[in-house]
């Protein structure tokens, strides 16, 4: 799923470069021929638009799960339970000795 | 493969938890985990090491050494692999040669904040709580700002009911993480159980304050029930502070009651509670 | 001298409460028939308390306040405090000591004070994994280890070994875990029936 996201990705900075190559090679063209500029063609706008699209699409999928605004929302499903485990803290003379004899 | 790769995911979920599930972490391992271990990647060295640590705590050597071996030879010369290799003699109750493993780490690098960590568990393991405290005091005058000693500080003073000590390390774990309700709670219990009336008054503003951030701590609900039953027949409290307190009882207890019967709790033993 | 037996029920909730947190202390209460004065008494259950931090008080007063409220609704007291150390070493009444065991003492005389020997303790747990106290003004009057036993003594010894097989102390709930999730039931009813389904 992850590869899918990132090839999605991948075809959208394509699609983009394309499109900005495109909108480049029309202003040379207009250059070439002395003609005004009013505007880029509504294709090449289409494309820069929807490549926008696919990319975010793709950044949203390949970047992973939002995190709440809150500050402590992630904390509200904490308990001490886990909460006072500190492994740099581990001790191991306990009774769980007694129990796997 | 399938399973295996939720046994990753569930080992992974552990160790980001820190959660203590030593017997289950074993039984994965056992079962077929060890066969497989070298396809896991980047994870593999994070699970040998918990996998080590389980084994430790459920007294099964033999893991653990199969497990700090494949490590030195991925890891020759880490202090990191080294301060396992002193866990090991810790779980053995060999705890001088743990110690000077865990000298010559600290002097090989007089930054590894591990190693001197690992010296006060050392102590607490042989029960001298109090050498324990006065390491991890020590400790904390040069690194001041790591969590997890404060915490593990305040549980040793907790154990040693010095409970004044206890709260001055809460407080500053409460000010390195002002949003933990678990802190505010925690507080609150040690206020309460210091006792007096300026005391009980603190504890309920702080029960208060971890019920504000999570309404779902049960335990700040029943403190602050008890807090304020407590403030409310308190002989040295002003009648107004009093009829502050009962408004604040019943309010507690319509809660507890609630939340109960959200539950679908038939729980008689509630009609202790009623004053 | 004293007697003391311990029913199934709480002989075996004591162990698995052992179990669960082989690295943590632990305590809880003990429910006997009320008999005051006598000098037999027999625990016929017990009630997990707490895990974690055991020496702040307020859990360890609503607990009580709940126990005692269901305990004389069936009838029983609590009569004992049953504790064990976090250090495998430390197996002695002094260090196990609480201030509930000297509420408990206040409510009821004579009360006891149950220690499990963490170095003692296993998976075939019988009478002398643990040791009994009477508390009395001048302090702690040990029981004898003869004075210890289980009653029934065989089926409690069998149900015990094939609990901790079966790795029943995983369903055990103590307050701590109630207080966690409401929804889970401290008086442990599923476990007792389980318990005595060996009996």
């Amino acid at each position: 799923m992850a590869a899918f996201h990132k090839l999605v990705l991948s075809l959208g900075f394509l699609s983009m470069f394309h499109a900005a190559y495109s909108a480049a090679q029309h202003r040379s063209y207009l250059r070439l021929n002395e003609l005004d500029f009013t505007g880029l063609p509504s294709d090449i706008f289409l494309q820069a638009l929807l490549s926008l699209l696919i990319i975010m699409y793709g950044v949203l999928n390949v970047a992973g799960n939002f995190k709440e605004i809150k500050a402590s929302a992630d904390l509200d499903s904490k308990s001490w339970e886990t909460f006072r485990n500190i492994p740099s803290f581990y001790t191991f003379s306990h009774r769980g000795k007694s129990f796997a004899a | 493969m399938g399973a295996q790769k939720s046994d990753v995911e569930q080992l992974r979920y552990w160790r980001e938890n820190n959660d203590r599930k030593s017997r289950e972490v074993l039984d994965i391992w056992l079962n077929g985990l060890w066969l497989k271990v070298n396809s896991l990647g980047n994870e593999k060295f994070l699970v040998l090491e918990q996998v080590c640590l389980a084994a430790l705590d459920c007294h099964i050597p033999n893991v653990a050494e199969t497990c700090i071996e494949s490590l030195s030879q991925s890891f020759p010369s880490s202090l990191r692999v080294r301060k396992l290799h002193a866990m090991y003699f810790e779980a053995k109750e060999d705890f001088g040669t743990a110690t000077d493993i865990l000298n010559s780490i600290i002097k090989a690098d007089e930054t590894n904040s591990a190693a001197r960590k690992r010296k006060v568990a050392v102590l607490k393991a042989q029960g001298r709580t109090v050498d324990a405290i006065k390491e991890l005091t020590d400790y904390l005058k040069i690194f001041m700002a790591d969590v997890e000693a404060w915490q593990e500080l305040a549980e040793l003073y907790i154990s040693e009911q010095d409970f004044s000590k206890a709260a001055f390390c809460v407080e500053e774990l409460i000010l390195h993480n002002p949003h933990n309700h678990l802190l505010h709670q925690r507080y609150a219990d040690i206020k309460y159980t210091i006792g007096g009336l300026e005391n009980l008054e603190t504890a309920r503003s702080y029960y208060s304050q971890a019920l504000k951030i999570n309404p779902k701590n049960m335990r700040a609900l029943y403190g602050l029930y008890l807090t304020s039953s407590a403030l409310s027949t308190s002989a040295k409290c002003s009648s107004q502070r009093k009829k502050e307190a009962a408004k604040l009882v019943e309010w507690s207890l319509k809660e507890i009651k609630k939340r109960y019967s959200e539950a679908n709790l038939m729980v008689t033993a509630l009609a202790a509670l009623e004053i | 001298m004293s007697e003391v037996k311990f029913s199934a029920k709480a002989f075996c909730k004591i162990i698995l409460h052992a179990a669960k947190y082989p690295h943590c202390a632990i305590n809880g209460v003990l429910l006997a028939k009320p008999n005051a004065g006598s000098r037999e008494i027999e625990f016929v259950d017990a009630v997990p308390l707490f895990h974690i931090s055991l020496h702040l008080t307020p859990m360890s007063e609503i607990a009580l306040m709940q126990v005692d409220e269901l305990a004389s609704k069936m009838g029983l007291v609590i009569a004992g405090y049953y504790a064990a150390s976090e250090n495998i070493r430390d197996n002695t009444f002094e260090k196990t000591y609480h201030k509930v065991a000297e509420k408990i003492a206040s409510n009821y005389s004579p009360s006891y004070v149950v220690v499990v020997n963490n170095s003692k303790v296993s998976t075939e747990a019988d009478s002398s994994s643990l040791k009994v106290a009477q508390l009395s003004e001048g302090g702690f009057r040990q029981i004898e280890e003869q004075n210890i036993s289980l009653s029934p003594a065989q089926a409690t010894s069998y149900a015990i070994v094939a609990l901790m097989q079966q790795k029943a102390f995983q369903k055990l709930i103590d307050f701590d875990n109630h207080l966690d999730n409401i929804c889970a039931d401290w008086m442990n009813v599923e476990l007792n029936k389980t318990i005595e389904s060996y009996l």
